[in-house]
């Protein structure tokens, strides 16, 4: 009967997600288009292309499956289910509301952490069982980056963490009384540009990109299981926008509305601040990727942990002002600076 | 629940298996790998010890932390050895790494 | 013999887990064994699951599935041999090490398989991490700052070490 439950619950997370993905995927053409000035998909299911999706799973279902004859054969079958299933494994993490989550863990956001950990594996398993010198190049850049990224990314989880006293996805909402991106904005920043870079997507596509290294990793494949390396870059965007949400903007609180549409709505403005962001931006140059990695992200959110680790244990009765009033001063004093200096 | 002793039976083969490895094995990657079982088996005996015969005290499982850290350092540290060596004598086999012999 | 879902589940990671193991000690494709070397390894984690310790678990796929297979891997690709890369794996000593592995394991096994430990009655219950964080940070505070710094050595070693010399 627990079985049951379980499987049933599976497949309804999974209908769940792949729904948001196929609307997301339309969403986002949609966007690009009209921030450039297009109209976008226009034509499949007459009212502004809403089956185009849709069209595009049919498309790639129906094409060959091809494997290069010089490849590692078994490796390259394997490798897009390398970066799929643990991205799907860890949307069961993520609570809708306080009471709507698939598996609660004590440990919820470590978890996720710990699964996108798989991700740069899977990335090097395809570039390199491509056997094709542009994908294993496409791999090591992503490997690299998702490396780098990964540090900063943990470190601001652990700030939240301290303020929350849990790694529990539900405490952590619960213990906001205000948003935490408005107690550790220094957090909150580090958090959403290593989300971004964890993502691959434009300013940080590095990894994939078409115009010096054709398309990274994933050259080779075509087919489903390039759909698959594609549906998990978009499981890890709602994965990656979830915690945003949870961590630093209030998570399935709200007034009025009931929870799950408050989270689900914070989700979709995050979508669409990334989904902006992804097209206005150009692509940044590797050193500068790695400079901005280790020698901004990573000290910032060290910064961050120190900062609030002492404040808490200096001022146990005023430390979210504390905290607020000293990180906003931090971020701001940086900006003057910036301003002035690059003028 | 498991028996005890299965998971103390599993660590030990997975620890022979490892030891089969560090001394067959002549490509320095592959020892690292081999070490690597090893310490597994030993993380698995205490995890299992420590949750079997104490379940409120967590000593064990400290030691499995532990074992992790210095087992990803000696990892880092291994790798850049082997990084280094093959520079000098572009090989990775162990056998032929002999300089102190002389 | 119990027959229960946990033991089926040890049973069938714990085969898997092996069988990946004598895979990585046998293999002539060393880009393989990483692989399969990490797969045992994220096989592991469920073995701590079992064991009701999920902090334990996560730890394993971050630090073998996030740090090392990839440092092995990037450390792979910088070594990458001219020629041959798939022979010359074993040495000759291969009767040597399997006897002396075998006989290790037999002994192991004969004094292990009959032994019945003084284990607790008591049901296992998941450890919160919370419970965790606090043995750390109070008991074990000093090993722990002992940790960071072997750690904080390492780092500085391996730069050491890995840094082309300049003349």
């Amino acid at each position: 009967m627990g079985l049951l439950i379980g499987i049933g619950l599976a497949l309804l997370v999974i209908v769940l997600v792949l729904t948001h993905i196929i609307v997301f995927i339309w969403c986002e053409l949609k966007i690009f288009a009209h921030i450039m000035d297009r109209y976008g998909p226009i034509e499949t299911g007459k009212f502004h292309g809403v089956l185009q999706p849709f069209a595009d799973v049919l498309k790639l279902m129906n094409k060959e499956d091809t494997v290069p004859g010089a490849s590692d054969r078994l490796i390259f079958k394997v490798a897009p289910f390398v970066v799929f299933v643990p991205a799907f494994m860890a949307i069961g993490a993520i609570p809708l509301s306080a009471t709507l989550v698939v598996i609660n863990l004590d440990i919820g956001a470590f978890y996720i952490i710990a699964l996108s950990a798989f991700t740069f594996v899977g990335m090097i398993m395809a570039g390199w069982s491509s056997f094709n010198k542009y994908s294993l190049l496409g791999a090591f850049r992503a490997a690299g980056q998702l490396l780098s990224y990964e540090l900063p990314f943990g470190l601001t989880i652990a700030g939240v963490a301290m303020m929350a006293s849990s790694l529990n996805l539900i405490t952590i909402v619960n213990k906001q009384v205000v948003p935490n991106a408005f107690i550790q904005p220094i957090g909150f920043l580090v958090f959403v540009i290593a989300a971004e870079a964890e993502l691959s997507r434009s300013p940080f596509d590095i990894p994939h990109a078409e115009s010096e290294i054709i398309a990274g990793y994933h050259i080779e494949y075509s087919g489903m299981r390039w759909a698959l390396f594609y549906l998990a870059e978009y499981v890890s965007l709602i994965i990656l926008c979830s915690m945003t949400a949870l961590l630093f903007l209030g998570g399935f609180k709200g007034p009025i509305l009931p929870p799950p549409v408050w989270f689900l709505l914070k989700v979709y403005v995050l979508f669409f601040i990334l989904a902006w962001i992804r097209i206005t931006f150009p692509r940044v140059r590797p050193d500068q990727l790695m400079d901005l990695g280790w020698k901004v992200l990573l000290p910032a959110s060290l910064l961050n942990i120190v900062l609030t680790a002492s404040i808490i244990i200096l001022l146990p009765d005023i430390w979210p002002v504390a905290l607020a009033v000293t990180e906003f001063t931090i971020v701001i004093a940086t900006l003057i600076y910036l301003g002035r200096t690059r003028r | 629940m498991i028996p005890l002793n299965y998971f103390v039976i599993f660590s030990a083969i997975l620890f022979s298996i490892g030891m089969y490895g560090v001394l067959a094995r002549r490509n320095a990657i592959l020892l690292l790998l081999s070490v690597e079982l090893m310490l597994n088996a030993v993380n698995v005996n205490f995890v299992a010890f420590s949750r079997y015969i104490t379940p409120h005290t967590i000593v064990g499982l400290m030691y499995t932390i532990f074992a992790m850290a210095s087992g990803a350092a000696e990892i880092g540290v291994g790798l850049a050895i082997i990084v280094t060596i093959y520079r000098g004598k572009q090989t990775l086999n162990v056998d032929e790494i002999d300089m102190l012999k002389w | 013999m119990t027959v229960n879902g946990p033991t089926i589940a040890f049973l069938i990671l714990a085969s898997l887990i092996l069988s990946a193991a004598v895979y990585i000690v046998t293999t002539r494709n060393i880009m393989h064994a990483v692989f399969v070397h990490l797969l045992a390894l994220s096989s592991v984690s469920g073995i701590y699951i079992l064991l009701y310790a999920q902090f334990i678990a996560a730890m394993q796929v971050l630090i073998y599935a996030g740090a090392v297979t990839t440092m092995v891997l990037f450390a792979l690709m910088l070594v990458k041999p001219k020629a041959g890369m798939e022979i010359a794996l074993d040495n000759q000593q291969k009767g040597m090490a399997f006897a002396t592995a075998g006989v290790f394991l037999s002994v192991l096994l004969v004094v292990l398989v009959p032994k019945v430990w003084a284990t607790s009655q008591e049901k296992l219950t998941p450890l919160t991490v919370a419970k965790f964080g606090k043995i750390l940070f109070t008991k074990y505070v000093l090993p722990f700052e002992m940790i960071s710094v072997l750690l904080l050595v390492a780092l500085i070693g391996v730069l050491v070490l890995a840094s082309k010399e300049e003349e």
